[in-house]
């Protein structure tokens, strides 16, 4: 039996097209008769051919037993559209979230299943994705689906197909459902080497930028006059280790900025897939950087948040309106 | 949750063992012996790999197997065509794809075969104790297909309940499919031997040659009557007429050409009555003397006994109608007087000798001298179903020494006496009497109610029949076989049918069991026309339908229903129920209650939509607050709940207002 359901067969994505042109999107369905399509799988109609031999047998030995045996067959064959049907129908299923990713990679998503009575075995897929098979057994539980995120941008898969073939795998019981999914796609990162001014920046000039901040505490120096009397550590004093100035340092880098524009007359595409790399090695390094594609800037800032918003607006850039974050960016 | 695996569970693959096994048990008897024995390797070789110790066979050791398997299948089976082969083929080609059962394909494999070898079971036996084991192994093969789909880690006593729950609601779709589906002439011909040997009357009789008669309790057939049942001593079941002796046997001359088709003048009522004749693997079949005619398929032999054109080999059942008092053949042909008085040219002088002597005494009056030969019996003959053999000229001997014998003894000498001195007379063999089976209203007659008796033809009487042995033991033909066994002093006898009185009523239950179960299983096609008629009150197509539909719809409907009340949740507070029952109804027809929705909220926002019940709305939003959040547990306040609740959905519009 094959689980590999063709659902590229053209009369299959015909039905699914009309069936979801039927439902809007919503952040939870629940599973009705009027979306679950039923129909025998390849086994139940070699399992009709064994019947048909069967009953031929039965005649031509004008064995009752036989006729009998057929029956009950055939009558369990029909029993099991209400058994397969019944372990789809009732399912609730809301979409819990999406987890970003970049183009290329598989996006994660994750929803709920609650449902009541008695199930089984139950597979999942999303549109490509492959088919995750889920045991009902809570009455509710997270279910994470994945399928290729070919393209930055949002993700909204147009489907999440549910299907099975419990009890017997004779019948495939399955449905589509529009939910109200949403991943964000990076760029896939393309690895190349930063423009030499920030190059140096990132290895060499370090230490010089960092004397005289006053963000982290470096160490102490001898106290010359004109220092601030804040400095002086007075522990030290009551030490008797004479008048010690505590220094400061800020670990802010110059101001790097990651511009669209800068980057010469390559594919937009490759230019933002540049960005996206070096935005994840700039953060890696935890530097501060700035970014400007076209009409939105991003101020310089280091950090988990300035990294999110950069890439966010590499995914978004020219497919969504980007909103600019924070009132001090400026044109 | 995992990615979709193909492999089965370890559980499923002791399923389609489990199953396999239990599927081939009721082949064991006739398969050859190496069979089971390459399905014990397979299993255990796949046991083995069950547990890890070996691996999967390489692809030579499976090509070996395959082929000694063919050859092992060529040899037993190469000259046979019969259904034996068949499953034998079936049951070889299991037992090798058990090896290398590991994904859900394989297992499908060997499970759709065991489906079907299981249905071949009952080719070779149809007792109500073979269908109630198929009924137990069916239910183990659903478990082994239910393995293959379900998820890991189900208890066995899980799958085999969800197996019940899957063939419970298709029995009696099934009965009524037996009953409806209209059974159809066989596609192709089809020979199927019986496996069974059989017991039961032979084309010949030489009693002197049979020193014990070995004689069973088998069933030999059942007889319902239309009406009356005729007494006992009417009941003679003739199927064989020997009308030529060679001096040792009596047998059925094969040259019939002189005989004529017997005239058969009724006399008195006639007796309607359907017999049901086990296999015998002979043509002949019993009829109650005397039959009427022969049905359509049989035919009729001079002396008026009933054959089928081929052996028996299944179990048939026939109607007949048969006149109890009769005359027969009133006149005879020169050549069939002939006939009936052959004799060979010798042998056994002392017989002739004495039945001449005899006949002179009675001065040529037949009735005369046939009063002296059964009052010669009853003086001092002994009936015994071990008479010990006789040498020589057995009638003589019979006659003048040892004097003890069977029906067989007293046929073979009476008819022998008769034709000695010119009487037309002719051996008749078949059965006499029957036990009657109270619970189902039937006649069952066994192999030991086999007779023999004779006919003797008198002028203007025609054939009269003239049962020697009610001359020595009345008895047995007063009442019954079975009865008078019972009573008789010979254990070889009596042990045929030592039973105490409940394992009697036992037996004749167990019997009308078994009958029951012929008559409306095993050949319910015979049935079927008149009951589905008298049920109905007609065959149309739409009585029929209807017959199927109707209850076959409530089957179902009755499943989803269970279905769909174990799928909805159930609230035990009937508060919580008026409200879960509002939300689903008013759901439906306006904004169903999102999930981050308080009750109250929800309440609130379909009184926007539903303008019309606002105040009840609100008033129904206040109270649950108050339910919920102020602890007011009062009754009053509970009623109203349910009251507004009710109210509301009696109020609720028909249909979608958005």
């Amino acid at each position: 039996m094959s689980l590999a359901h063709d659902s590229d067969s053209r009369v299959q994505s015909r039905i699914r097209r009309w069936s979801l042109s039927r439902q809007p999107r919503q952040t939870s369905v629940r599973l009705t008769r009027k979306s679950v399509y039923i129909l025998p799988t390849r086994t139940g109609v070699v399992f009709l051919l064994l019947l048909a031999l069967l009953l031929v047998m039965g005649i031509n030995y004008e064995n009752n037993l036989i006729y009998a045996l057929t029956f009950l067959l055939g009558s369990l064959f029909l029993v099991t559209i209400l058994h397969t049907y019944n372990n789809l129908a009732g399912i609730e299923l809301s979409a819990v979230r999406g987890s970003d990713c970049h183009a290329g990679e598989q996006a994660h998503f994750q929803l709920r299943l609650s449902q009541t009575g008695e199930r089984d075995r139950i597979q999942m897929q999303l549109p490509e994705g492959t088919v995750h098979e889920v045991d009902l057994t809570e009455s509710a539980q997270v279910v994470d689906l994945s399928c290729p995120a070919r393209s930055r941008g949002y993700l909204k898969p147009e489907w999440v197909r549910l299907e099975t073939v419990y009890p017997l795998g004779l019948f495939r019981a399955w449905t589509w459902c529009r939910l109200e999914l949403t991943a964000l796609v990076f760029p896939a990162p393309l690895e190349s080497p930063l423009p030499e001014h920030m190059e140096a920046t990132v290895s060499g000039s370090l230490v010089k930028a960092r004397q005289g901040g006053t963000d982290d505490y470096i160490g102490l120096e001898r106290f010359r006059p004109g220092m601030s009397p804040r400095q002086i550590d007075w522990k030290s004093l009551a030490r008797g280790h004479g008048l010690q100035a505590k220094q400061f340092a800020d670990l802010r880098s110059p101001e790097l900025w990651l511009d669209l524009d800068a980057m010469g007359a390559e594919n937009l595409e490759r230019r933002l897939s540049r960005l996206t790399a070096w935005v994840l090695r700039l953060s890696q390094a935890d530097l501060s950087y700035g970014l400007k594609l076209g009409q939105y800037t991003l101020a310089p800032a280091s950090g988990e948040q300035q990294r999110q918003q950069a890439l966010k607006a590499l995914a978004l850039y020219g497919l969504e309106p980007l909103r600019q974050e924070g009132a001090h960016a400026s044109g | 949750m995992h990615q979709v695996e193909t492999q089965i569970t370890r559980a499923a693959v002791i399923w389609q063992l489990l199953a396999c096994v239990l599927v081939v048990l009721p082949h064991l008897e006739w398969l050859p012996f190496w069979v089971p024995l390459l399905l014990l390797l397979t299993l255990g070789a796949r046991l083995m790999i069950h547990q890890g110790r070996w691996s999967f066979p390489s692809r030579l050791i499976k090509l070996a197997l395959v082929v000694a398997s063919s050859l092992g299948l060529i040899l037993s089976f190469g000259h046979q065509s019969g259904p034996e082969t068949m499953v034998a083929l079936l049951i070889v080609g299991m037992a090798l794809k058990l090896v290398e059962i590991y994904r859900r394909r394989d297992a499908l494999v060997v499970i759709y075969v065991a489906f079907f070898v299981l249905g071949t079971t009952f080719l070779f036996s149809s007792s109500a104790w073979i269908a109630l084991y198929a009924a137990a192994v069916l239910t183990v093969v659903i478990s082994a297909l239910l393995a293959i789909h379900q998820r890991k880690g189900v208890s066995v006593k899980q799958t085999l309940k969800r197996s019940l729950w899957l063939l419970g609601p298709a029995v009696p779709l099934m009965v009524l499919l037996f009953l409806i589906f209209p059974r159809l002439e066989p596609l192709w011909s089809v020979t199927l031997d019986s496996p069974q040997a059989t017991t039961g009357l032979s084309d010949n009789l030489s009693p002197g040659d049979v020193s014990n008669l070995a004689r069973s309790d088998e069933l030999a057939f059942r007889v319902t009557f239309d009406g009356e049942v005729p007494a006992p001593r009417q009941r003679y079941w003739r199927a064989l007429v020997m009308d030529r002796f060679d001096g040792r046997q009596w047998y059925r001359s094969q040259e019939t050409g002189a005989l004529r088709s017997e005239k058969l003048e009724q006399t008195g009522d006639t007796t309607g009555y359907e017999v049901v004749l086990e296999a015998t693997r002979r043509p002949w079949l019993v009829a109650l003397d005397q039959p009427l005619s022969a049905p359509t398929g049989m035919q009729m032999r001079p002396a008026r006994t009933l054959e089928l054109k081929q052996d028996l080999n299944q179990r048939y059942s026939y109607q007949l109608s048969a006149a109890l008092t009769y005359v027969l053949q009133p006149m005879l042909t020169q050549a069939e007087q002939q006939h009936y008085v052959q004799l060979p040219d010798s042998g056994n002088p002392e017989a002739r000798a004495l039945a001449q002597r005899w006949f002179d005494e009675a001065q040529g009056n037949q009735q005369a001298f046939i009063q002296r030969m059964m009052q010669h019996y009853n003086q001092s003959f002994v009936y015994t179903l071990s008479p010990g053999r006789l040498l020589g000229d057995s009638i003589d001997r019979f006659l003048f020494d040892t004097q003890r014998g069977y029906c067989e003894h007293y046929a073979a000498a009476t008819s022998f006496m008769l034709r000695s001195v010119g009487i037309p007379a002719r051996i008749v063999t078949g059965y006499q009497g029957g036990e009657w089976n109270p619970y189902q209203g039937y006649l069952q007659v066994r192999q030991y109610d086999a007779h023999a008796w004779v006919e003797v033809w008198q002028e203007g009487q025609g054939w009269v029949r003239l049962d020697p042995t009610a001359a020595v033991a009345p008895e047995r033909i007063e009442s019954s076989a079975e009865s008078f066994l019972r009573r008789s002093s010979d254990s070889l006898a009596a042990s045929l049918v030592f039973r105490s009185d409940w394992m009697r009523s036992l037996q004749l239950r167990y019997d009308a069991f078994n009958f029951v179960w012929q008559r409306w299983v095993l050949n319910y096609d015979r049935e079927q026309e008149n009951l589905l008629a008298d049920w109905l009150g007609g065959l149309d197509y739409w009585r029929l339908a209807l017959f199927l539909m109707l209850p076959g719809s409530a089957i179902f409907a009755f499943l989803a229903w269970s279905q769909l009340r174990r799928r909805t949740p159930r609230i035990s507070d009937p508060v919580d129920a008026a409200l879960f029952k509002l939300q689903a109804r008013a759901g439906a027809r306006f904004n169903a209650r999102e999930p981050q929705q308080s009750l109250a909220h929800w309440l609130e926002t379909l009184a926007g939509d539903w303008p019309e019940q606002e105040g009840r709305l609100l008033r129904l939003a206040e109270l649950d607050n108050r339910r919920r959040y102020a602890g007011s547990h009062s009754d009053r306040e509970a009623q109203a709940i349910i009251k507004l609740a009710g109210e509301l959905m009696s109020q609720l519009p028909n249909r979608t207002q958005r």
